[in-house]
């Protein structure tokens, strides 16, 4: 591996928060969406990250995997909130209205730990770009 | 021709076909052509010599910084949504190139010493 392929490897790491992120403000925008296009509530998403082997990659670390990628998007299991409004439009015969299974405080910490990972990520690109400039100080 | 009554011949003057094609080479496509007047200028020697090493480093070099002037372009144009692959890109482009004008300053470096040696 060369000074390259280290940074390679964390601007994978930034792309998969980046997407994360993505993910984490579509949760926090719809916590309140009774209404999709597929029917029923909005339902929370997550990212299952995976670890993948970066294509410029040779030949003696071809097994190890150290790139991060985004494999699925999965959606949340648990069952949505029932409040009971009858007046609202998309009540149902009983008269209780699906809300997301999004909690907006659990979101605002996936989302600081996201901030945070990609930091560390564009900190550990610049250690590697000092450490290069570092060894270009031995020639002049 | 005549000029005042004597005849002049004109040499002859023409561009040889072989620098011709290599510079049409230049226009077409980025790195082949940049390599083909690089041959042309160090001579074809065909050993594997410095001449070789050279040739391929600085094409690596060169390879590098287009992928820099790419990722540039795709993110002004709005295609690439990755900002900091742009900014990667840019830190290889500069380090490589930091690091080709070091082997510049060395080799320039070796080269004054040795013609001071009267």
């Amino acid at each position: 591996m060369d000074i390259f392929t280290s940074m390679e490897i964390n601007s994978s790491g930034m792309s998969a928060e980046r997407k994360r992120m993505n993910l984490i403000s579509s949760n926090i925008a719809n916590a309140r969406t009774t209404r999709t296009p597929e029917g029923g509530p909005y339902k929370r998403q997550d990212a299952v990250f995976v670890a993948i082997a970066l294509p410029q990659m040779g030949e003696e670390d071809g097994n190890r995997a150290p790139g991060v990628g985004i494999s699925e998007i999965i959606e949340d299991k648990n069952e949505p909130r029932l409040l009971y409004d009858p007046s609202h439009p998309d009540a149902n015969a009983e008269g209780y209205v699906a809300y997301p299974n999004v909690s907006v405080v659990e979101e605002m910490v996936n989302m600081i730990t996201a901030t945070k990972s990609y930091e560390a990520n564009a900190t550990s690109i610049q250690a590697a770009k000092d450490m290069a400039k570092k060894a270009l100080n031995i020639a002049s | 021709m005549r000029v005042n009554g004597i005849n002049i011949e004109m040499p002859k003057i023409s561009i040889g076909n072989e620098s011709l094609r290599k510079s049409e080479m230049i226009d077409k496509s980025g790195n082949n052509g940049f390599s083909n007047t690089l041959t042309a200028s160090l001579g074809e020697s065909g050993d594997n010599g410095f001449g070789d090493t050279l040739i391929a480093a600085i094409e690596d070099i060169n390879k590098v910084q287009v992928q820099s002037d790419k990722a540039v372009e795709g993110m002004l144009v709005g295609k690439e949504r990755n900002i900091h692959e742009t900014m990667v890109a840019l830190e290889k482009a500069d380090i490589s190139l930091k690091l080709m004008v070091a082997v510049k300053n060395k080799a320039m470096d070796a080269y004054t010493t040795i013609m001071r040696m009267q």
